[in-house]
């Protein structure tokens, strides 16, 4: 969603640090290597993370072109996310299934905490090969002439995954638009800026 | 602050103290919008008219200490802003920390939420895209995003021009305080009126590093466009 179409909210950044002469070859290199690989049932984790096209976010082969990431200055991306995500009354219900099975296999009625915790990983992969993860993708258009970067999404999982990804990615740092880095980014007369450590709030309600 | 200190503070330190600077901003914009009656002429963006209109939520503070509990006025309705509660809420220390703002120029309108505490935009509405046969729409969308964020931010920057200058203790407080108080004197909002005029501009002594660049107007390009197409 976002720098296509749909709504648009986004959470901005100032990137720091310079892009290299060769950004084209450089980048779609490193973003290939940090490609989202899709969750399968028997992976260890529970999330995936990775660039996919912002054209095609949910393609089953996915596969960058030149011209699809870079529009002018502009470097367009969406940042997909993967989850295991089931209901937990469907996992209570799977569960005490499972538990019910397991009395009657092994003729015991107490559980060990390991024994349960064995039982559990097995009911979360039957649920893994018979369901599929919940899937989310989020543009991200980075202006490389002024080093603005918006991304189309404001949720904190996301973003905290986005900033991890984006500085593994490109090896830049990125810094969150608030007043007083936008105040900063505006160059205020030389008086003012240095005023800007030390104002303080105005309480307007008083006197 | 912290200037007393051997070593000063950090860029995070800097940026969650400096967040009020947002929520003033928020309520100058507000007291400017119905000070000269909606009417503005922003850096890079030109004349228009800007009001808040159906969302506004204030909140008490500057308040930097998450334990504390925060006091909350949620105001929806067609136009919150204008309604006695929301004084009520200024005079009781309370400052907007969201609102939608609505701008418009050319007879076409953009709309916005603007988060005070990072100055984010949501819910951005923008002109109906003008895109031509062939022509790439993502170009004009970001455009219009950044020309209307643009506009945004020259009125932060007109904002904080007056609010670190020393006529903001000795003028701009007063008249704010005057109408938030809703007094009859109109002796304070004069005398703002003549200091925005004199801040208004302040072209000369910049840092050695050059301003950014005004966003260019895309719109009005676009709509010149569109008009000649339909003849």
């Amino acid at each position: 969603m976002g720098a296509l179409k749909g709504a648009i909210t986004y959470a901005k950044f100032q990137v720091d640090g310079a892009v290299p002469d060769d950004v084209h070859q450089k980048y779609m290199a490193r973003i290939r290597t940090r490609t989202f690989k899709p969750l399968q049932p028997e992976d260890e984790g529970d999330v995936a993370v990775g660039w996919v096209p912002i054209e095609r976010p949910f393609d089953d082969e996915i596969s960058f072109r030149t011209d699809g990431v870079f529009f002018g200055s502009y470097l367009n991306l969406a940042l997909r996310m993967d989850r295991w995500r089931f209901p937990s009354s469907l996992v209570k219900a799977k569960m005490a299934a499972a538990e019910r099975q397991w009395r009657q296999k092994t003729g015991k009625d107490r559980m060990s905490r390991t024994e349960k915790a064995e039982l559990r990983e097995l009911v979360d992969r039957r649920l893994r090969r018979e369901g599929v993860p919940v899937s989310k993708a989020v543009d991200l258009s980075w202006n490389m002439a002024s080093g603005e970067l918006r991304l189309f999404g404001k949720s904190k999982v996301i973003v905290e995954h986005f900033l991890e990804l984006f500085e593994k990615t490109f090896s830049l740092r990125l810094v969150p638009a608030a007043p007083y880095t936008i105040a900063k980014a505006l160059r205020l007369p030389k008086d003012l800026d240095q005023r800007l450590a030390t104002v303080e709030p105005t309480a307007l309600h008083l006197g | 602050m912290s200037e007393d200190k051997q070593e000063g503070p950090s860029i995070g330190e800097l940026i969650e103290t400096r967040r009020f600077l947002g929520r003033e901003f928020l309520a100058w914009l507000w007291f400017e919008s119905e000070v000269f009656e909606e009417r503005f002429s922003i850096e890079g963006f030109g004349e228009c008219e800007l009001h808040l209109e159906k969302q506004l939520t204030l909140e008490s503070g500057p308040d930097f200490d998450q334990s504390r509990e925060k006091e909350q006025s949620k105001l929806t309705g067609f136009a919150p802003s204008g309604t006695p509660e929301a004084r009520e809420a200024l005079r009781r220390g309370k400052l907007p920390t969201k609102a939608k703002i609505v701008v418009r120029r050319d007879e076409q309108d953009f709309a916005l939420v603007l988060d005070a505490d990072s100055l984010a935009l949501s819910g951005v509405k923008i002109p109906a895209l003008i895109k031509g046969e062939g022509e790439d729409p993502f170009y004009e969308r970001i455009q219009l995003i950044e020309e209307i964020e643009g506009a945004i931010e020259a009125l932060f920057r007109a904002f904080l021009v007056v609010r670190l200058d020393a006529a903001w203790a000795r003028e701009v407080v007063p008249a704010m305080k005057a109408w938030i108080r809703e007094e009859d004197d109109a002796r304070p909002l004069e005398s703002y009126r003549r200091t925005r005029g004199r801040l208004g501009e302040r072209p000369s002594d910049v840092s050695e590093e050059p301003a950014r660049a005004p966003r260019k107007s895309t719109t009005r390009a676009l709509v010149v466009q569109k008009k000649a197409r339909e003849g």
